[in-house]
């Protein structure tokens, strides 16, 4: 099953690098680093989901349910209302809101309640965020919306290579915490095994979190893989976290280079904001999963 | 030795007991009395003002997962919301690493032979309480807290528990059972704590015992005694 | 003598029955072209964003005006582009007249400055007259670039064009430049169609130049940087964009 998915992993590469490809020089300055950032982002977002769908135990758990998001897109507005590079703001705005994650758990301290925080933390900065909409001048509003929709614009070969490596940077942390993030996600059997929300719990979802908040901050909001991707990793029989971690960040780059992928292609030139695409796949992928899970 | 002084955890008021070795202790009394709040404050789950040594060294100075390898238990129930298997719950919920030979040899002696792989949410209530206890026997900590074992069993496991707790006290761990199943506390256990509101309403062996469980429980019990074994049971009719 | 005077006074009288006298503009664009048509001491409101120094009352954004502010104004004529959602301009219309524009291609800008020309009492042929001269003008200081394929991009992040289908375009076009793509107006478009499309980049954004910049010379384009509000004015204005252009690039005004 691994070999399958290492495969398949190739093959998507090979398909977005080499797809009616004219000329070298394109492959190498604009196909590799826009999938090396499309891989890393998915293959975070796909580990992440499991850190936080165990931690929070809630199948539907993302990582952006803890406000990530939302600070990241407040932020991306913000810098864009003040014509400072969005990228700047979004990377701001979300690490702001993970320092907010981690006072506010001092207080809410079981993983019911810290969801809680967040969906309250979402609504309040989408609105925020809307308010800025009316009184933004219309011109930078596209900056900021295209951000909302997430969206891997051109990046140079060496920031790209380095998305890379901290998404593995990413991957090779978490991973040893698997054993965490299954005792969590068994609630008070799990606390019995000496692993606890407030203190555990917490440092792994912050930093998910902070890991999440830097690509967000340059490719803008992706959703639907967080919460996806674990349950096809389940799916094909890979629960425990130490196996479906590494299994999740494979199936997440693929996942999102593949989205990328039909986002340039589909209506060329156009390019699609990715997230509109993850979207529109990830939607009945889900559905198909859950009606798998359901008869399994 | 386990020495327990509890001024103050959730409802529990002013409860103090000494256990040693090879004792098993069994806490009684009725619905909120306060039997799971006195188990999870001796594990270190529940917070509260108060003192537990066992040998002397303060068990609230040990760190959180150090204390799971001294004193462990068995929830009275546990409904997880993903898959795993029993092997996957066993192991993920152990403050020690555990190998699945330990673990096959802990589930035969509870009679859940070769129910390894099986997926955990899957089972009866029977049998999830049979693998929880199980996964208490592999871990093997020096203190043993059962919080209402009978309560999902049929007899005939029922049965194999009870020889559970007998080999427990032979082998010397301290063992405490809270429960409201009468007959199946004074069969098996030698100390009796009775808890009423929070407060410590008796303390003592099998004979007081007896005598004390009305005012336990505020209501009038029928006894019987047939060849040697004791029949208790709340008093239907009035 | 007296009924030259007479004659002339009846002109007068007649050539302004349509005219209006307070105007309000819901687009910066519209109210470039009532200034174009000498009529700015008409305007009465213009929007929060209009960039121009305007003796006028701020009524709100183009999306979100102020209706109770518009009508406490007593307009006779209020300019909107189909930005204004279709709601406020019914509530508008039972105040004032409202003209509606849609300001994508070269010829909705031409027919927007003639007929704006019109409703303010200028002369709206001969506007489009001095517009188009003006134009061809400021054409001839790109004509450098005559032949090669250019991109105007008015967004560098994400990748936004101006393509040959839109007024900058068009304009470009008339110059003898193959603006590139040709069958869109305003659209996002890959890095990669640009690399392999274009010879000449133009770029009009508020920020993320520099990268793209970068990027653009590795594959050989020439860029050249325009400030973000130069171009995406679909009046007249825009006209200063191709001047400034031009001179950066082809060192003529």
């Amino acid at each position: 099953m691994l070999v399958f998915l290492l495969l398949l992993t190739a093959a998507v590469f090979y398909l977005f690098l080499c797809w009616k490809l004219s000329d070298g020089k394109i492959l190498v300055w604009l196909r590799l680093p826009e999938a090396l950032v499309a891989f890393s982002f998915g293959g975070i977002l796909g580990v992440t989901g499991v850190v936080y769908q165990g931690v929070l135990k809630n199948p539907l758990a993302s990582p952006y349910i803890l406000g990530v998001s939302a600070g990241a897109a407040f932020g991306a507005t913000v810098a864009a209302f003040f014509s400072f590079p969005v990228v700047f703001g979004s990377v701001l705005g979300s690490l702001a809101s993970v320092f907010l994650l981690v006072l506010f758990s001092a207080v809410y301290r079981t993983s019911t309640e810290i969801l809680l925080f967040g969906v309250g933390m979402n609504a309040f900065l989408s609105s925020l965020i809307l308010f800025l909409y009316a009184v933004m001048p219309s011109s930078t509003v596209q900056d900021a919306l295209f951000f909302t929709l997430g969206f891997i614009s051109p990046q140079p070969l060496k920031f790209s290579a380095l998305l890379f490596l901290l998404s593995l940077l990413a991957l090779f942390i978490l991973f040893p915490f698997g054993k965490w993030v299954d005792a969590l996600s068994l609630g008070e059997l799990g606390l019995l095994s000496g692993v606890r929300f407030e203190r555990e719990g917490i440092i792994l979802l912050v930093l998910s979190a902070l890991f999440v908040s830097l690509f967000v901050g340059v490719v803008g909001i992706v959703g639907f893989v967080g919460i996806v991707v674990p349950h096809i990793g389940r799916l094909l029989g890979f629960r425990v976290s130490n196996y479906l971690m590494p299994v999740s960040f494979l199936i997440g780059g693929v996942l999102l280079l593949f989205s990328q992928f039909l986002a340039r292609t589909l209506v060329y030139p156009t390019v699609l904001p990715v997230g509109a695409v993850t979207a529109i796949v990830g939607v009945p992928l889900f559905l198909y999963v859950l009606w798998r899970e359901g008869r399994a | 030795m386990l020495e327990v002084g509890v001024v103050k955890a959730g409802i529990v008021r002013d409860v103090e007991f000494t256990l040693s070795p090879g004792t098993v202790l069994g806490v009684a009394g009725k619905n909120g009395s306060g039997k799971t709040t006195l188990l999870k404050f001796i594990a270190g789950v529940f917070e509260g003002e108060g003192q537990i040594k066992w040998k002397g060294k303060d068990l609230r100075k040990l760190s959180f997962k150090e204390r799971m390898k001294v004193v462990n238990a068995v929830p009275q129930n546990f409904e997880p919301n993903l898959f795993y298997s029993v092997y996957e719950v066993v192991e993920s919920s152990s403050p020690i690493p555990l190998r699945r030979k330990e673990i096959d040899e802990a589930l035969e002696e509870i009679g859940l032979c070769g129910f390894g792989r099986r997926i955990f949410a899957k089972l009866s209530g029977g049998e999830k309480v049979r693998v929880l206890i199980a996964r208490l026997l592999a871990i093997n900590p020096e203190i043993v807290l059962f919080d209402e074992p009978s309560a999902f069993l049929d007899p005939d496991v029922a049965v194999v528990v009870a020889g559970i707790l007998r080999e427990l006290k032979n082998n010397g761990k301290v063992v405490i059972v809270a429960s409201h199943d009468m007959s199946f506390l004074l069969d098996n256990c030698d100390l009796f704590l009775g808890l009423k509101g929070g407060r410590e309403v008796f303390w003592g062996g099998r004979g007081d015992f007896l005598q004390a469980l009305q005012l336990i429980y505020d209501v009038p019990l029928k006894v019987a005694k047939v060849d040697e074994e004791v029949f208790i049971k709340p008093n239907y009719r009035r | 003598m007296r009924v030259l005077f007479l004659f002339f006074f009846v002109f007068l009288f007649l050539g302004n029955a349509f005219a209006f006298e307070r105007i309000i503009s819901l687009s910066p664009a519209l109210t470039e072209m009532v200034v174009y048509a000498g009529a700015e001491s008409k305007l009465v409101g213009v929007t929060d964003f209009c960039t121009l120094n305007i003796k006028a009352e701020k009524v709100g954004g183009i999306v979100n005006p102020n209706v109770e502010k518009i009508i406490s104004l007593k307009p006779d004529l209020i300019l909107t582009t189909n930005m204004t959602p279709l709601r406020i301009r019914k509530i508008l219309s039972k105040v004032a007249k409202v003209v509606v524009f849609h300001l994508v291609n070269l010829k909705e800008v031409e027919d927007a400055v003639e007929y704006v020309g019109d409703l303010v009492g200028s002369d709206g042929k001969t506007l489009r007259k001095r517009f188009e001269r003006e134009l061809e003008s400021s054409l001839k200081s790109v004509s450098c670039l005559k032949g090669k394929k250019v991109l105007v991009l008015v967004s560098c992040s994400p990748i936004y064009v101006a393509g040959e289908r839109s007024y900058i375009g068009e304009a470009l076009s008339l110059g003898g430049l193959k603006v590139v793509p040709e069958s869109l107006s305003f659209g996002a478009v890959s890095a990669e169609f640009i690399v392999q499309n274009g010879e000449v980049a133009v770029l009009s954004c508020h920020s993320g130049e520099k990268s793209l910049e970068l990027l653009l010379k590795k594959f050989g384009l020439k860029v050249y940087k325009v400030p973000g509000d130069f171009l995406l004015h679909p009046s007249p204005k825009f006209l200063e964009g191709i001047r400034y252009l031009g001179e950066k690039v082809c060192g003529l005004k």
